[in-house]
């Protein structure tokens, strides 16, 4: 047996089996110098031992390759070096696929990411993957692409269009999604080990499908470069994300290239990403939010009491999605609305939501159904009596979610009250309470299923039991969480809401309203103000700035533009806005938009900036105030919730990379110019500046 | 004036951090080769200029032998005149230039040499017990380093950390003073200034001897927010290794000369030193302590904080400057922001390091040197040292 420090190598001389264990340092296994020598090493072992079969397992319980080590890689950003890292990549998963034997993976409950998978799909002849194993092909969310053939190989599994989908998504699925191929079986965990050994035994002439045999290649060049084009519109609207423009760059070079070339043509597309800012802002932020995020919750979560059930009063939009994140995740749930056929209508509606998933093969039917068991309607507050947690997800009215709080007190005073308010202060909310330790804010985001953010609001009042109960539960939903302080809008309401505020006056200084979304998307952010003014809803878009404002009347203001749209009527949400049907401008909100005097239209750059520091600014302002603690939450927040630019990494970012001194200094000529109270630089810039600080914040 | 103190020369070695580079230099050593460069800085040898020599040192258990360690000192330099040594913790350099100060306006000496040296990685481990013997059990070896901390109070950690709760310096402050510190390091080094007070010195460490020429802990790629994932240490509320600075090996010189002397011997005129003092207050006081110093200082020369184009408070830990400076500004929000803008411009101790009977010396040439850049101007240089005793040095250039 040869030890070598990421691969162990084993000969069974009995059998003529080589079989590799991937056993990386760290807590996953991870693509680095030393794992791609390694691999190189035990090909050329398996070699000259002429082996019949090579098998490729992992040690680790539910890693099998999770992609690039980014932690060596960010270590040392150089272009250089990441690309001799790659080029030794592919040298060595060549070596392996060359070999004059079959090559088997064995996936157990584990998963291959990244350049991990694309291990599977260039060297091994079969895949053998137990059921809740995941692959994929995420690159792109931490600002790269697969630059190890990942697009071509997976191409012969699934396609050209999924594939480009799977890539340009950045999107990790169940093992069961590539079983369609025979490449990919699926097979119980007790019988694995065998079936694989049997097949390489079986198979000992298999030659590896994607060595060119000189015929004519399956997928058509035309309806690739098509693809491509489409995809190049959907994708590359920012021009700060150049990983998206590369991957698609590297794609359509690649298009009738032979296999090896095509491989040898991504390594310039994907190694200058690195110099790329904006690609180390996104590989830093994967780590913000694995490794960091955990650290910033208070420290004891012991003192979570156990829930084992929860309640969800206020069955809407937002009721219900939150309804199915726990029901999802095998935490039943009472579903309360104003009565019992509302309750049970609210249900139906998330069945039938669920529908598309299962027609669509996305979910397994067994999923729906063990979600849907898990969900009880009713209206009966008795019910309440053994419930832990319950979750409060009515009108935004201070006077209905007081009146909910102290029913649901008075039946079960000991049960923690979580609100999902998006505003409205705990302070106040729990004013009348009997018990107001219990309350405590558990700000969720739409879509709740999709959207990875908890934003835990900390009330004057609210304990550490019942604080480490809602961030014990979104940790179980999966969710991200972070911890704010009280206070109107806390952080990402008010944060979210000036960028919109800051969209109206964008048009009222004479910025054409649709191309004020425009230049918001090429800004990096996902979703225009004014489109999000139709889709988040006038009302309350106008309700959460009045009430802003009403609370710090020095720090916000109200267009003008959106109080006249409100009062005729244009609040989207199925009445007009700015859009017909989500996507068309509508000419006639233009009626709206009050022009400002005496201020000429910025230019996009300048827009574009004044978008960004509204929220930055915004953000300081939460630090001054103690809503926020800390520059890691400000830019978890701000991007996982609100939109903020992601390869900017967040507001805190931002200002380091900007400079402190040179922020504010902007928002004050931004400040002096639009006499918009919300660009008055927060006093935490005049702090920093003191202290020498001009960067270096996160 | 004929008869002012004037500074001619001033130097220091480049700050080691703990088990770094100077580790495997003998405090004796570091002492000797930074004064030599201060007695020959001014471009000619003033050995025989110098009267007596007043030294600094906390822990002289580094030292080979521990006892008059500046006496040994100035043997080394082949100076044999009357020399005493200064523990008042911290303060010690600065005490022995408030001697050296004190003597000259008596008349008794024309001329000092002053130095502060520290080599707290060389300080041993000991035990009490081996004198007696030990019949039968474990023996315990006690680190002097750690925590410091005096019989009967709490470790200076604690007291750093209620000084800047008392007087609201809250946690990020601490943290972003702290990232500041380690940026207007780099600042400055980027520019050269440094380059007037280091004298790089040959050393050994493991076998390989290179010439070590530069403050080798601070790091200015951190970040405010990773300064504030630290836990508080030693029973502190927000006392941080991040906001503190860390255990380190160094040396400082200074020679001082009646203005008269200095000018017949043609000797440069750094900066005079117009007038010390010094102050105590209850044991846990020292994050404050450098503010009393301060303004018995000012009292004392009719001078007002807004007349000091700079300032240096030792950053023995972020609070020490913070607090000070607050108390300076009579609590105004205003007034504290722009007494901070103009402390500690340089970077301090949380970046440099804190050699402790050393940087009170570093402190007072970093601000001469930058005055001098900056066309003149005076400033107060201020440090606590343990059980709360401050010095505050007023200097003129």
């Amino acid at each position: 047996m040869q030890m070598t420090q990421s691969i162990r190598y084993r000969f069974d001389r009995i059998k003529g089996i080589a079989s590799l264990e991937i056993d990386t340092a760290g807590p996953v296994n991870a693509i680095g110098a030393q794992f791609i020598a390694d691999l190189a090493a035990a090909a050329i072992r398996a070699k000259k031992d002429s082996a019949a079969g090579v098998i490729i397992r992992s040690a680790k319980p539910r890693s099998f390759l999770d992609g690039a080590d980014l932690v060596e890689i960010r270590k040392d950003p150089s272009p250089l070096r990441l690309e001799l890292l790659l080029r030794g990549f592919h040298q060595a998963l060549d070596a392996l696929a060359t070999g004059a034997f079959p090559v088997a993976a064995v996936v157990v409950e584990q998963t291959a990411l990244g350049g991990g998978f694309e291990l599977l799909l260039w060297a091994c002849d079969r895949i053998f993957a137990t059921p809740g194993s995941k692959m994929g092909l995420p690159e792109v969310n931490v600002g790269l692409f697969p630059a190890a053939g990942g697009l071509q190989t997976l191409s012969r599994l699934v396609g050209f269009e999924t594939a480009l989908e799977i890539v340009m998504g950045g999107k990790v699925l169940p093992a069961e999604h590539f079983a369609a191929s025979p490449v990919v079986q699926i097979v119980e965990r007790h019988q694995i080990l065998a079936t694989t050994e049997k097949w390489v035994i079986d198979n000992p002439h298999v030659i590896n499908r994607n060595i060119d045999t000189g015929e004519p290649p399956a997928i058509d060049p035309h309806q690739c470069r098509t693809l491509i084009q489409r995809a190049r519109k959907t994708y590359t609207v920012c021009p700060q994300r150049p990983y998206y423009e590369a991957a698609l760059a590297a794609a359509e070079q690649a298009i009738e290239l032979p296999f090896r070339q095509a491989v040898e043509s991504q390594v310039n597309h994907f190694a200058p990403l690195i110099a790329d800012a904006g690609v180390t802002n996104k590989i830093d932020f994967f780590f913000t939010v694995n490794a960091v995020a955990p650290r910033l919750l208070p420290a004891d979560l012991q003192g979570a009491l156990p829930v084992d059930r929860v309640a969800v009063i206020g069955a809407g939009l937002m009721g219900r999605g939150i309804a199915q994140v726990c029901a999802d995740r095998d935490l039943p749930v009472l579903l309360f609305d104003v009565d019992g056929p509302s309750s049970a209508k609210a249900k139906q509606a998330i069945a039938d939501g669920l529908d598309p998933l299962v027609r669509k093969g996305r979910w397994p039917a067994a999923r729906r159904k063990r979600l849907l068991d898990n969900i009880e309607p009713t209206a009966d507050y008795r019910r309440l009596v053994d419930v832990p947690l319950v979750i409060e997800s009515v009108f935004e009215a201070l006077d209905l979610k007081r009146q909910v709080l102290q029913k649901v007190q008075s039946v079960n005073p000991r049960a923690v009250f979580a609100t999902n308010t998006s505003a409205l202060p705990i302070t106040d909310i729990s004013a009348v309470a009997p018990k107001p330790e219990q309350v405590v804010g558990m700000h969720y985001f739409s879509p709740a299923a999709l959207m990875p953010l908890l934003e835990v609001v900390r009330g004057p009042h609210t304990s550490q039991a019942a604080l480490a109960t809602a961030v014990a539960c979104g940790q179980r939903q999966q969710k991200t969480c972070i911890v704010v302080g009280d206070g109107p809008g806390f952080y990402t309401s008010r944060t979210f809401g000036v960028y919109v505020l800051t969209g109206f006056y964008l048009a009222e200084m004479g910025i054409d309203p649709w191309e004020v979304d425009r230049l918001a998307l090429r800004a990096g952010f996902p979703q225009g103000p004014l489109h999000v003014y139709g889709t988040a809803g006038g009302t309350v878009i106008h309700d959460a700035a009045g009430f802003l404002q009403s609370r710090r009347p020095e720090l916000f203001s109200l267009p003008k533009t959106l109080t006249r749209m409100v009062a005729a009527g244009y609040v989207g949400a199925g009445k007009p806005c700015f859009y017909k049907n989500g996507r068309q401008p509508d000419e006639s909100a233009r009626q709206f938009v009050t022009k400002a005097k005496k201020q000429k239209a910025p230019d996009p750059d300048a827009a574009a900036e004044m978008l960004l520091l509204s929220m930055v600014n915004q953000a300081f302002w939460c630090l001054d105030e103690g809503v926020l603690q800390d520059y890691f939450t400000m830019d978890i927040g701000a991007v996982l919730g609100i939109g903020f630019p992601d390869f900017l990494h967040g507001p805190a970012r931002y200002v380091s990379q900007l400079g402190v001194n040179r922020t504010r200094q902007r928002l004050l000529e931004v400040y002096q110019a639009t006499g918009l109270p919300f660009f008055k630089p927060a006093r935490e810039f005049d702090r920093l500046v003191a202290c020498g600080v001009d960067g270096n914040l996160v | 004036m004929a008869d002012q103190c004037v500074i001619v020369s001033a130097k220091r070695s480049p700050f080691g951090k703990y088990l770094g580079a100077l580790s495997e230099t003998e405090p004796l050593e570091l002492a000797a080769h930074v004064a030599r460069s201060a007695l020959s800085a001014a471009g000619k040898q003033i050995d025989r200029e110098i009267d007596q020599i007043f030294v600094g040192n906390c822990i002289p258990s580094a030292f080979e032998t521990g006892s008059v360690v500046g006496r040994q000192i100035g043997l080394k330099l082949a100076l044999d005149v009357f020399t005493t040594t200064i523990d008042t913790a911290c303060c010690s350099p600065l005490t022995a230039l408030r001697m050296a100060l004190w003597g000259m306006r008596l008349g008794e000496l024309d001329a000092a040499l002053i130095l502060g040296v520290e080599s707290m990685s060389r300080v041993p481990h000991f035990s009490r017990k081996l004198r007696a013997g030990v019949r039968v059990g474990p023996v315990e070896l006690t680190d002097p380093l750690y925590p410091i901390s005096y019989p009967g109070h709490r470790p200076v950690a604690v007291d750093a950390s209620d000084g800047a709760e008392k007087y609201e310096v809250s946690r990020r402050m601490l943290d972003s003073f702290a990232m500041g510190s380690h940026l207007k390091w780099e600042q400055a080094r980027l520019a050269g200034r440094f380059d007037d007070e280091i004298e790089p010195i040959r050393v050994r460490k493991q076998r390989r001897e290179f010439l070590f020429s530069q403050d080798e802990m601070p790091r200015p790629d951190g970040s405010v927010a990773e300064i504030g994932l630290l836990a508080p240490v030693f029973g502190s509320k927000s006392t941080t290794p991040g906001n503190a600075p860390g255990l380190n090996d160094g040396a400082s010189a200074m020679v001082i000369m009646r203005a008269d002397k200095a000018a017949a011997l043609k000797l440069p005129h750094l900066g005079t030193i117009v007038e010390q003092a010094s102050a105590t207050d209850t044991a846990e006081g020292i994050s404050w302590i450098p503010a009393l110093a301060v303004q018995r200082l000012l009292e004392k020369t009719g001078t007002a904080v807004d007349d000091l184009d700079l300032i240096e408070i030792n950053e023995a830990f972020a609070a020490m400057p913070l607090v000070s400076t607050k108390i300076l500004a009579d609590g105004n929000p205003q007034k504290w922001l722009e007494l901070l803008s103009k402390t500690n411009v340089n970077g301090g101790a949380v970046a440099i390091g804190h050699p402790v009977g050393a940087s009170g010396l570093r402190i007072a040439m970093t601000l001469v040197y930058e005055l001098k850049r900056r066309g003149g101007g005076q400033g107060v240089a201020a440090i606590c040292g343990g059980l709360t005793q401050g010095e505050a040095v007023l200097i003129r250039v």
